[in-house]
């Protein structure tokens, strides 16, 4: 179960957002993608889950070996890629218990996110705080039981402790588990704990920089900025 | 909701059939007729004696939900109803009612006037379902007394529509007496017009009136919430209106008017289509894209 971009172009309101990226994910690897705001990260994650917004213009989206460039969104959710969106919306008079109710495929233990019954009676996402809303779509993710999770900047706001409660869950119920997930990240910490198989870097809609060698690669971008990575 | 088990029902009528009723402890319940001769003080609310409808008197605190339940069975049927609803002082009480049809199409029609009244530092909750089958025309006019001190929350939700809806309420609280109204609804190849107006005539009085409204296709609502505050009284007014189609139209119009300094009004009022972000959301984790609009209607209805 692998997903795989090859030469993709994404167009948003007429303006190309994303020039020929291409990406690979096995089962049960982590690949990690940085770059800086408006690099085109969130455009990809948008695209492989088929959002609107975000229009294919040239390239393929092969999710176990088939295209799924015109697949609606709930068909790619239901061959088992998941999305973690950055901004999540709030759902008004739904309970986070009830939409995991619907959705889950497995039964999730909610002591595993120390999730108490109040905060599953809370209506989706509504007053959730940023730590709330990562454990919530964690909860979601694992429901879901997926094949492919990507996760555009779960590692945003959160303190360094929650940070390293959802990277092991990450690494321990997903990755372990044979689950390929693609990491969108501004941080290096996260990739401290879960160690990336291969880092890319976006740069204006392309991935100007690929690595086996996050380290190398945080690195440069630490010291030299994310222009370096054109040239490293 | 619609009353599942006959025994439980206090006044059933179906079509223009005398109704079947089950009195209790506390309960005074009567074609509206019936009560209209019995107790002469019943007459004043009535300019003369009634054709169809109920009479509710709650003259002790009871435990159990009063309910009343009208129904349709048959094609072409008009139920013209006149209702009374008293509760007395101090005495608390539930009440649940619901008017449906049996089947879609029967082109009935319900009109249907109640009167509401309070007495001091009573309580009430109504919770009032209407099913209507989509060539039905239904016209409610209800008006409420909120006497000094007492308690008023009417729940009301119709998620069936019938073809031609019309709903008027006009609320008068009383010192110290609160009241809060909760309209839901659902107008689908349907025209839905709402009237509500409040008075809070007394001191200290406190009034919430909260719309939440859908249109689904073909579905037009106009709503138009009017509230009157004297003697420091307070009050909210809220209206929502989601449109889930191209051929729906919502208008709401909330209205406030003080008559005195001491006195705070507020309202809120927003109209809107579903939001993309969160329908992507929901089929993100699978559903497809009617589930995704069915929940979150289903959450705004809540």
């Amino acid at each position: 179960m692998a997903l795989k971009i090859e030469n993709l172009f994404v167009r948003v309101e007429g303006k190309d957002v994303l020039k020929g990226v291409g990406l690979e994910v096995k089962a049960g690897e982590v690949v990690a993608l940085m770059g800086p705001n408006g690099s085109g990260k969130s455009s990809l994650a948008g695209a492989i889950m088929g959002f609107e917004k975000y229009l294919i213009t040239r390239g393929s989206i092969k999710f176990d070996g088939k295209i799924i460039n015109k697949c609606k969104i709930e068909e790619r959710a239901k061959k088992g890629l998941a999305l973690v969106m950055q901004n999540v919306p709030e759902i008004e008079g739904v309970s986070l218990s009830e939409l995991i109710r619907i959705i889950k495929k497995v039964d999730v233990n909610e002591n595993d996110l120390l999730l108490g019954n109040d905060f599953l009676k809370r209506d989706v996402n509504k007053d959730f705080s940023g730590g709330e809303r990562k454990m919530s779509e964690m909860m979601q993710i694992m429901a879901l039981n997926p094949k492919m999770v990507i996760f555009d900047e779960i590692d945003s706001g959160l303190d360094v402790k929650k940070m390293k409660k959802i990277s092991l869950m990450i690494k321990n119920k997903l990755v372990k588990r044979g689950v390929g997930v693609l990491i969108i990240t501004h941080r290096a910490e996260i990739l401290r704990y879960l160690k990336p198989k291969i880092v890319g870097v976006m740069l204006k809609g392309k991935i100007v920089c690929m690595s086996d060698n996050w380290k190398k690669v945080w690195n440069t971008i630490n010291q030299h900025g994310y222009e370096k990575c054109k040239n490293c | 909701m619609v009353m599942k088990n006959a025994k439980t029902v206090n006044y059933w009528q179906v079509d223009n059939r005398k109704p079947s009723i089950k009195e209790e402890k506390g309960l005074v319940i009567l074609p509206s007729g019936v009560g209209f001769e019995k107790y002469e003080w019943v007459r004043k609310y009535f300019d003369k004696k009634p054709e169809g409808g109920y009479f509710v008197w709650i003259r002790k605190s009871i435990k159990a939900t009063a309910k009343v339940c009208l129904t349709i069975e048959n094609i072409g049927v008009k139920q013209n109803l006149e209702n009374l609803i008293v509760v007395e002082e101090g005495v608390k009480a539930k009440l649940n009612g619901s008017c449906f049809v049996c089947k879609k199409n029967l082109k009935s029609e319900h009109v249907g006037k109640t009167q509401v009244v309070l007495g001091v530092r009573s309580k009430l909750i109504i919770e009032h379902y209407h099913r209507w089958g989509g060539e039905d025309r239904v016209k409610m006019f209800t008006k409420v007394n909120v006497g000094q001190g007492a308690e008023c929350e009417i729940k009301y939700k119709c998620l069936e529509p019938a073809k031609i809806f019309e709903k008027t309420n006009q609320v008068r609280v009383e010192d110290g007496g609160k009241v809060r109204i909760e309209t839901k609804l659902v107008a689908e190849n349907s025209d839905a017009n709402l009237i509500e107006s409040v008075d809070l005539m007394g001191d200290n009085s406190e009034a919430v009136v909260r719309l939440r409204l859908v249109g689904k296709k073909g579905g037009r609502i106009k709503a138009r919430s009017t509230m009157t505050g004297k003697k420091k009284s307070s009050g909210h007014v809220d209206c929502m209106g989601l449109v889930v189609d191209k051929r729906a139209e919502i208008e709401v119009v909330p209205s406030l008017k003080i008559t005195d300094d001491l006195t705070s009004l507020t309202h809120e009022a927003a109209v809107g289509r579903i939001s993309k972000k969160k329908l992507e959301y929901l089929r993100s984790k699978g559903l497809s894209e009617n589930e995704a609009i069915d929940l979150i209607i289903g959450g705004f209805l809540e």
